[in-house]
């Protein structure tokens, strides 16, 4: 189921760069529960602009495909950096 | 400090002053083209004034209003103090302008006065409410201080220009007619520039992914540039002391120059879109202004009209224009498409603006610029005026393409490119809490 969760979230797109927030690197971990999924992520900076959109389609991206309710925990340690772009990700940035 | 999308303020309340610069600008720009030769002629005459103050007031204070009225609440993550206030310092604004401008282009003296007057009412209101709002932000970084500080000489710039417009009136104080310099340099350095830099050390680093930039130099390139901006207070009553704001000023500009090129050799997003590529342009024309200015500084002919053309058009437009970029299609997209029922159907925000158009913008406001500058520094009315007329179709371009982007509703949605097995899909069927990605 996890990994059901986590195709369902490679769906989830940053709508600056297009890229999901997988590759992006932001979700940290996913733990399935009887009656909750429990996400763990990050953003890129504490002031993105795009918080709220990016956790409400996370939390129907979680909903839809594990037919159950999102806990979202939004956490900044560790913080985001580059580092956690996935490649492929990077070399649709770098393109 | 956590933001969220939610402090938003309401899409009109942003509109309503980015459309009223998105006028002011090709007008300004209209205007230039139009009595280019008596410009170059009385550089400081009635026509000068009249398209100074629509490019400063209409054009810079309305879009740079607009944008902290977005970008305040949302960047800094607390909501405004006051959207009615801010709308009550709009229409005192735009009063004021239109009153500045009308005045000073027929001479008619008490419209100057009751226009210079609203206009720093207008300015004051919109300070105070940015200063209660910022004053949430807990804890300051480097772009809140350069917020409030910008704020401080908004305030300061403003009261400065409606003591002037007094005296223009009454004659009460001789000395204030050698202030322009400074009135200049508090809005212009201070205000907009501080703010555009301070801004910038959030946006670049947002927009294209360039993280780990250290803010030693930061620091000190916007105190420098602050530091300058104040400095030209004294020289109210020591006309000689303006040797030292125009170095520090200076200074501050080459360094913030090196320290803007050094962040963004760290991003991850080597592509900028044209928006970002305008207001990096504008860093890059920062050495050229220093240059110019230090020619003017030393009473080259002609050095101060492509200064102050440079410093007008060329870095603040051309940075103002190009966040224009990224804030109008920004807007338009939390505005129709951040509802989860919109999911599957939304376009990128930067997809929004038609990209060919904004390259013609860029260009022709770019090429105008420095035909401009060009114009002014030789003395050459024909080539101000050609040069005021691309400039102006560019400012008009982009009006139209921003214009334009407001009105998007169905557009193509994107799709990522196909899938690959990528290193963060790897996480295995048990990941548990502990478990992260990276």
């Amino acid at each position: 189921m996890e990994t059901t969760v986590h195709d369902a979230l490679k769906g989830v797109l940053d709508p600056e760069f297009g890229i999901s927030v997988v590759d992006l690197g932001l979700i940290y971990g996913i733990v399935v529960e009887p009656d909750v999924v429990t996400v763990r992520m990050t953003l890129t900076t504490p002031s993105c602009p795009l918080h709220d959109t990016i956790m409400e389609d996370v939390e129907q991206a979680v909903r839809t495909a594990a037919g159950r309710p999102a806990a979202i925990e939004l956490v900044w340690e560790p913080a985001w950096s580059p580092d956690l772009i996935s490649p492929e990700a990077l070399a649709q940035l770098q393109s | 400090m956590q933001a969220h999308s939610n402090h938003a303020p309401p899409f009109s309340l942003v509109w309503r002053h980015v459309a009223v610069a998105l006028v002011a600008l090709p007008a300004a720009l209209g205007l230039v083209a139009w009595v280019g030769p008596d410009l170059v002629a009385h550089p400081r005459g009635a026509l000068a004034l009249t398209a100074v103050h629509l490019l400063a007031i209409g054009w810079m204070a309305m879009v740079v209003m607009g944008a902290l009225t977005q970008m305040v609440p949302v960047v800094l993550g607390v909501p405004l103090a006051s959207h009615r206030a801010i709308g009550v310092s709009h229409a005192l604004t735009l009063f004021g302008a239109l009153a500045l401008v009308t005045g000073f282009a027929t001479g008619f003296h008490p419209a100057v006065t009751a226009g210079g007057t609203a206009v720093a009412v207008g300015l004051s209101v919109f300070a105070g409410v940015m200063a209660l709002t910022v004053r949430r932000v807990k804890p300051w970084d480097l772009t809140a201080f350069a917020v409030a500080a910008s704020l401080g000489c908004m305030v300061l710039g403003a009261a400065l220009g409606a003591l002037m417009a007094l005296n223009f009136r009454f004659g009460f104080w001789p000395a204030l007619y050698g202030a322009m310099p400074a009135h200049a340099h508090l809005l212009v350095v201070g205000w907009l520039s501080t703010l555009t830099a301070g801004v910038s050390y959030k946006l670049l680093p947002m927009f294209t992914l360039a993280y780990g930039h250290p803010m030693r130099l930061s620091r000190w390139a916007l105190a420098l540039v602050l530091g300058g901006a104040v400095a030209w207070l004294p020289t109210l009553v020591l006309p000689a002391a303006w040797p030292l704001p125009a170095v520090l000023q200076g200074l501050g500009a080459l360094l913030y120059a090196w320290d803007a090129r050094q962040l963004l050799a760290r991003r991850k997003k080597r592509r900028l879109e044209t928006g970002l590529g305008q207001a990096t342009r504008a860093i890059a024309l920062l050495p050229l202004i220093v240059a110019v200015g230090a020619l003017a500084a030393l009473g080259v002919p002609g050095a101060a009209g492509a200064y102050g053309t440079l410093l007008l058009l060329g870095w603040v437009s051309w940075t103002l224009v190009g966040y224009l970029y990224k804030i109008v299609p920004f807007l338009v997209w939390v505005d129709r498409f951040s509802a989860p029922s919109s999911a599957g159907r939304r376009p990128l925000a930067p997809d929004l603006v038609d990209t060919r158009l904004a390259r013609i913008a860029g260009d022709a406001l770019t090429l105008g610029t420095l035909a401009l500058a060009l114009g002014f520094g030789l003395g050459l009315p024909w080539l101000a005026q050609l040069a005021a007329g691309v400039a102006g179709l560019g400012a008009a371009v982009a009006a139209y393409d921003l214009f334009m982007t407001t009105q998007r509703k169905g557009v193509t949605p994107w799709k990522p490119p196909s899938t690959t097995p990528s290193r963060a899909s790897s996480i295995p069927s048990s990941a548990s809490a502990s478990s992260t990605s990276a």
